[in-house]
């Protein structure tokens, strides 16, 4: 846009006027030319505005025509932007909604009838809203939710919510506070009964410059770029908002079932697509129903299409329960529906070939549970990446596969990072807790499929959001990561860099390419000291 | 007996001629008009270069230019205004314009790196006010103001207040 006489700030005005000050009395030096003067008034003055208006205009213009320097100044507009990416036919991605479950506690056991639009509200003034009318019965029919009994003789019911404008900050901790905005019947109290996912902001001028080549590149499932801009292309605007794609094809490391021959060598044709889509770690939450095995241990069985690829179990609880633990369990991987599909996947590796795939299946033992009824329900919380089964079924469909090609996808590894760090700041100027957790798991989760994380990284962030100074000792800042390999072993990672090359597994699909960092709100422990 | 001398204007800035037509409405004071845009352009450089550089800054409202706001007083815009009622306010108005007009000459005068050096003949010294003539009867205000320049030379001079339309 233009500048204004008004839009120039005196700055700019006095620079203007000094150079062209300068520059006249280069060429004449027995002008006089200071203020009061009449060529000070009628020539010099005209001329630097004019003259400071045309810098302006094309100090923005140059600012407008890189998209790096868009990315570095971070002040362009969205249309700036936009102008430049229409080159690439492109456009600024924009953020999601985010999703959860509301648990409503009441003290009546009756019908209750929520109206579709239904507003929750946390105290920071953040809106979720019923996305469809529910019926919730004590002994439901088809249609209907459950009303649950809760140990404490209230009741309950789950009510899905989507958050009311796009962004990471509605991604709120599991046990937060929500407020309804019209009465319920014998309304006792409601809360976030899962954290929050998928909510994101809007796509940063950085990202979109990361997606150019993808843009740009022919589409097709023929190489890493050109799939990654088939799938850009078709999910775009379909509610499965890809973030990162990464492959893993013939000869590279974590790809193992191009070697299915009797020589063990590497053929073509085996693709796996690890697809990342969420920003902050998404989570699917699941009621089941436990069955006794024994004393206070129960089994339940997740099929491949109720958590579809998950990649680890984030906690079991009750299931009016709050996930600030866990009941110990152990896991089982599995596969289902093999027989019915083409993709080639090794019977007698079928747990890791398989892995976070949307044939897996899981069966876990839950010990420790203070019960010993036939049956127990659980609350169970499992890390996923949603929308796997539409792209795989999309991967699948005859006509987009190439006839030679055996497309996988897969769920990426998320390496779970932890945090604790002792942080000071000045007593006149304090630093929100919460404010730097959110930005350390912002910056965290918004980077795609990288090999490292470091501690420097985090200062960083940090020091941008106001702490002036962070305790690096022994006993300072911290930095832990857990990756699951296919086979079900934890690896574990510490220290200044979270290096995902230090452990690096082919076989057990461990490598840069497929792994991501994450990290939860709630594994961010920040100590603040005011000095 | 004081000994005559010369001063050589030779090589020395000019600025163009703003206030010309001197003539002399009364024995002690010389009265300087604008020039009017179908007169010949003229340099102008010595002490009547300083007159009309005062005299500019002097009738300069505050926050009448766009990115010289702090330029000037509110001599002018409170005359026009109508809000001068007495000689005191008059002559308050006046010693802060004119204040503030030397403020800004002196500042650039000194300022020899941006605008080069100036004689000191050009350089304003102080500016008294010599008489002032308020006649709201006849609608006419008149100031007289002596000049003194760092050379120790001095002019009186009518301040040019138009009251056309």
């Amino acid at each position: 846009m233009a500048q204004t006489l008004q839009g120039l700030s005196q700055s700019q005005y006095d620079a203007s006027e000094l150079l062209v000050i300068d520059q006249l009395r280069t060429s004449y030096p027995g002008l006089d030319l200071r203020l009061g003067t009449t060529l000070r008034e009628l020539l010099v003055r005209p001329e630097a505005s004019v003259s400071a208006q045309r810098s302006a205009n094309v100090d923005e213009l140059q600012a407008t025509m890189s998209l790096s320097v868009m990315a570095t100044n971070g002040t362009a507009s969205a249309a700036d932007v936009n102008a430049i990416l229409s080159n690439f036919n492109m456009a600024l991605a924009a953020g999601d909604l985010a999703t959860g479950t509301v648990m409503i506690k009441v003290a009546t056991s009756r019908i209750y009838n929520v109206g579709a639009g239904s507003i929750f509200a946390t105290m920071a003034g953040l809106q979720y809203q019923v996305p469809a009318a529910i019926v919730v019965a004590p002994i439901p029919v088809a249609g209907q939710l459950p009303l649950f009994a809760a140990p404490d003789g209230t009741f309950y019911f789950l009510a899905p919510v989507v958050a009311t404008v796009s962004g990471s900050v509605y991604n709120i901790q599991q046990g937060t506070a929500l407020t309804p905005a019209s009465q319920l019947f014998s309304y006792i109290s409601s809360s976030a009964y899962v954290t929050f996912s998928g909510g994101t902001d809007s796509e940063t001028v950085q990202s979109a410059i990361n997606r150019i080549p993808a843009a740009l590149s022919h589409r097709g499932l023929v190489n890493k770029t050109a799939t990654e801009a088939q799938l850009r292309d078709v999910f775009t605007g379909s509610g499965v908002t890809i973030q990162a794609v990464s492959i893993q094809g013939y000869g590279d490391a974590a790809q193992i079932r191009d070697k299915h021959n009797v020589f063990g060598v590497a053929v073509g044709g085996r693709v796996d697509v690890y697809c990342r889509t969420f920003q902050d770690p998404m989570v699917y939450l699941l009621q089941k129903t436990g069955t006794r095995i024994a004393d206070g241990t129960y089994q339940i069985a997740i099929t491949a299409q109720e958590a579809p690829g998950f990649y680890a179990i984030r906690a079991i609880t009750d299931v009016a329960g709050s996930a600030l633990g866990s009941y110990q369990y152990t896991e089982l991987r599995g596969t289902a529906g093999l027989a019915n599909t083409f993709h080639d996947i090794d019977p007698n590796n079928a747990v890791v070939e398989a892995a976070y795939t949307v044939w897996q299946t899981s069966t876990i033992t839950i010990t420790g549970v203070p019960d010993n009824a036939t049956q127990h329900i659980f609350k169970v919380e499992a890390y996923g990446t949603p929308g796997i089964q539409a792209i795989q079924a999309y991967m699948d469909d005859p006509a987009v596969r190439p006839v030679t090609s055996d497309y996988l996808v897969r769920c990426p590894l998320l390496c779970l990072v932890s945090c604790t760090a002792q942080v000071f700041y000045p007593i006149a100027k304090p630093v929100s807790i919460t404010t730097l957790q959110v930005a350390l798991a912002q910056y965290i989760n918004s980077r795609s499929f990288v090999s490292t994380l470091t501690r420097s990284e985090l200062v960083a962030v940090m020091l941008a959001n106001g702490v002036t100074k962070i305790n690096l000792g022994l006993n300072g800042m911290t930095l832990d990561g857990r990756v699951r390999g296919a086979d079900g072993t934890w690896y574990t990672l510490r220290g200044d860099t979270l290096d995902i090359g230090s452990i690096t597994n082919g076989a057990n699909l461990l490598a840069p390419a497929t792994c991501c960092f994450a990290a939860e709100q709630s594994s961010i422990n920040i100590t603040g000291v005011a000095e | 007996m004081s000994t005559p001398t010369t001063t050589s204007y030779q090589n020395r800035q000019v600025d163009l001629e703003l206030l010309q037509s001197i003539v002399a409405p009364s024995a002690d004071a010389q009265q300087v008009t604008i020039s009017n845009l179908n007169q010949t352009a003229r340099a102008v450089t010595g002490i009547e270069k300083t007159i009309q550089r005062y005299a500019q800054l002097l009738l300069t409202t505050q926050d009448d230019i766009y990115f010289a706001k702090t330029l000037g007083g509110y001599l002018l815009s409170s005359i026009m205004r109508g809000g001068v009622g007495d000689q005191g306010a008059l002559t308050h108005l006046f010693c802060v314009a004119s204040a503030n007009a030397i403020k800004t000459m002196s500042s650039d005068d000194a300022d020899t790196t941006s605008y080069g050096s100036q004689p000191t003949d050009e350089q304003i010294a102080s500016a008294e006010l010599i008489s002032l003539d308020l006649s709201p009867a006849t609608l006419t205000i008149s100031l007289s103001v002596q000049i003194t320049t760092a050379a120790g030379s001095s002019y009186t001079f009518v301040v040019p207040i138009s009251t056309a339309g």
